[in-house]
């Protein structure tokens, strides 16, 4: 059955690679944004000054010299994936309340503003970690890739 | 090439006081130009706004009659369509490239032909001595050997402008010997106009056919390296250029070297009621015995040497005038012994007068 535009997800695998990709972009990303930063923004301007454009560029300069911190990000995101999925099988026991399970348990009983509240709770806890960070540590994608 | 002209640049990173203040500067066609002053005083600023790596907030660059950067008029042309060379201070090689493919690199873009690419880099590594290094990485190279990779990378594409941006700070002084001779053969021999930036007053001197000397991001003096140093338009320019640096004498505090200077000038210089100090450079002094039968026409500061240092092949000699240390640089030591009274003589053409606000004064030398 297909309502709108894009077929139902739920039930496929599709979904599958689709919510392991969205996990773990934000670590997979980071160590992909540390690498940039160490390398700055020289190798590419002086690409800039032979006369490359930016396609060029970013495939004969900035991809190759960052492969190996790309491939990282790939296997990390890989095998965290696959350990987070056994570990939560094997650790969680009945009556063992995550964030994420309250708030699901909560909207099945019918609380569902609880359950709100849970979801904003949890929201705010990664928007405050994500954001000190940024602030420490200055490492904001907006703000370039450095040097 | 065409001239390059800077008229009004200023550039604002967004916060505090202007990188570059409001800089008039015209580069004509075959120029060899040293930028040069302390660090933080804007000349990189200034070399990366010529490339295209940073845009100007106020004021327009001129590459011959094009506009190539004017925010009034919304015109910026990308470093890449510039076709302006650029070595980096850091030489931003490219690691993951052989040497012989960094210098291809741009030759690649041009979509020159192969045959002619490798007689190009066989040809260009060949003249700055890393030919046989061609197939290394710049991981496996010095310091020296990969400036020259920069240097090659720049040159093979025949840019008709050059940028070197702090090139030898990172070499050892004998290097850095050889490679200047090098730059300079090859601004001969490619008949480019070359922009150097650098905080070393030497290579600016011996290696520009013009100097600006900058500070704070405000342009102090544009000239030949010999203009710059005979005639110093402030105090800055003239404190910056020179080892051992000039000598300052401060009028009207009272000291008795400050009321000779004073009272010999008084009759050769017009307003020397506004002379604020007087440089010396350490050469024009000459240290001799002190005379009793002096004449009284030229101007003499009684000291007593301090010590007198081994330099190679020229003597620095340090002198106690009153409660100021004097430098001076001679060729023959002479009998000088630490403790000897001294007179240091000075010609009135050594004499550089400076008013309160640290500008030039003229002095009647006849």
């Amino acid at each position: 059955m297909q309502r709108g535009p894009v077929p139902a997800l739920y039930g496929t695998s599709a979904i599958l690679v689709l919510i392991f990709f969205t996990e773990q972009m934000p670590f997979a990303s980071r160590s992909g944004i540390s690498a940039m930063m160490q390398l700055g923004a020289d190798p590419e301007e002086a690409a800039q000054m032979s006369g490359a454009r930016w396609w060029r560029r970013f495939f004969t300069i900035v991809l190759p010299i960052q492969k190996g911190a790309l491939a990282t990000g790939v296997v990390m995101a890989f095998i965290s994936g696959v350990k987070s999925l056994s570990l939560v099988i094997i650790l969680a026991v009945p009556g063992m309340d995550l964030l994420t399970t309250l708030s699901i348990r909560l909207l099945d009983i019918g609380y569902s503003q609880a359950g709100n509240a849970v979801v904003l709770l949890v929201a705010a806890i990664a928007f405050i970690g994500t954001y000190s960070v940024q602030k420490v540590m200055k490492t904001d994608l907006a703000q370039g890739i450095g040097g | 090439m065409p001239t390059i002209t800077l008229t009004g640049v200023t550039k604002n990173y967004g916060s505090g006081a202007n990188a570059v203040d409001d800089l008039d500067l015209t580069i004509e066609n075959g120029d060899f130009m040293c930028l040069l002053g302390p660090s933080g005083c804007g000349k990189t600023t200034t070399v990366r706004m010529i490339a295209g790596l940073e845009n100007v907030t106020e004021g327009s660059i001129r590459i011959g009659e094009h506009v190539v950067d004017e925010p009034a008029s919304r015109t910026f042309v990308p470093p890449e369509k510039r076709d302006i060379g650029l070595v980096f201070q850091s030489y931003a090689l490219w690691p993951h490239l052989s040497v012989a493919d960094n210098v291809d690199y741009g030759l690649k873009l041009r979509r020159v032909g192969k045959a002619e690419r490798q007689a190009k880099v066989e040809q260009m590594t060949q003249k700055l001595g890393i030919a046989q290094y061609r197939d290394r990485y710049p991981s496996q190279l010095s310091g020296g050997q990969q400036q020259r990779v920069a240097l090659a990378r720049m040159l093979a594409v025949s840019p008709e402008l050059m940028l070197l941006d702090e090139p030898l700070s990172n070499l050892d002084s004998r290097l850095r010997l050889e490679m200047r001779a090098e730059l300079k053969r090859i601004h001969k021999e490619f008949g480019a106009t070359v922009v150097f930036v650098t905080h070393d007053q030497w290579e600016a001197m011996t290696l520009a056919t013009r100097v600006a000397v900058m500070n704070q991001g405000v342009l102090q003096q544009v000239g030949t390296p010999m203009d710059i140093y005979d005639r110093p338009i402030n105090r800055f320019v003239a404190n910056f250029l020179g080892v051992p640096p000039i000598n300052f004498i401060e009028m009207g505090v009272g000291s008795p070297q400050g009321t000779a200077v004073a009272s010999y000038l008084a009759r050769r210089v017009e307003g020397a009621e506004r002379i604020g100090s007087v440089g010396i450079r350490p050469e024009a002094l000459t240290v001799e015995r002190i005379d009793p039968n002096r004449s009284s026409d030229r101007l003499a500061l009684e000291g007593r040497v301090e010590s007198v240092m081994p330099t190679g092949g020229s003597w620095t000699i340090e002198t106690a005038v009153g409660d100021q240390r004097i430098y001076t640089t001679t060729l023959q030591r002479g009998e000088l012994r630490t403790g000897d009274p001294v007179d240091l003589v000075v010609p009135a053409a050594g004499l550089h007068v400076f008013d309160h606000d640290e500008h030039r004064m003229e002095v009647q030398t006849a």
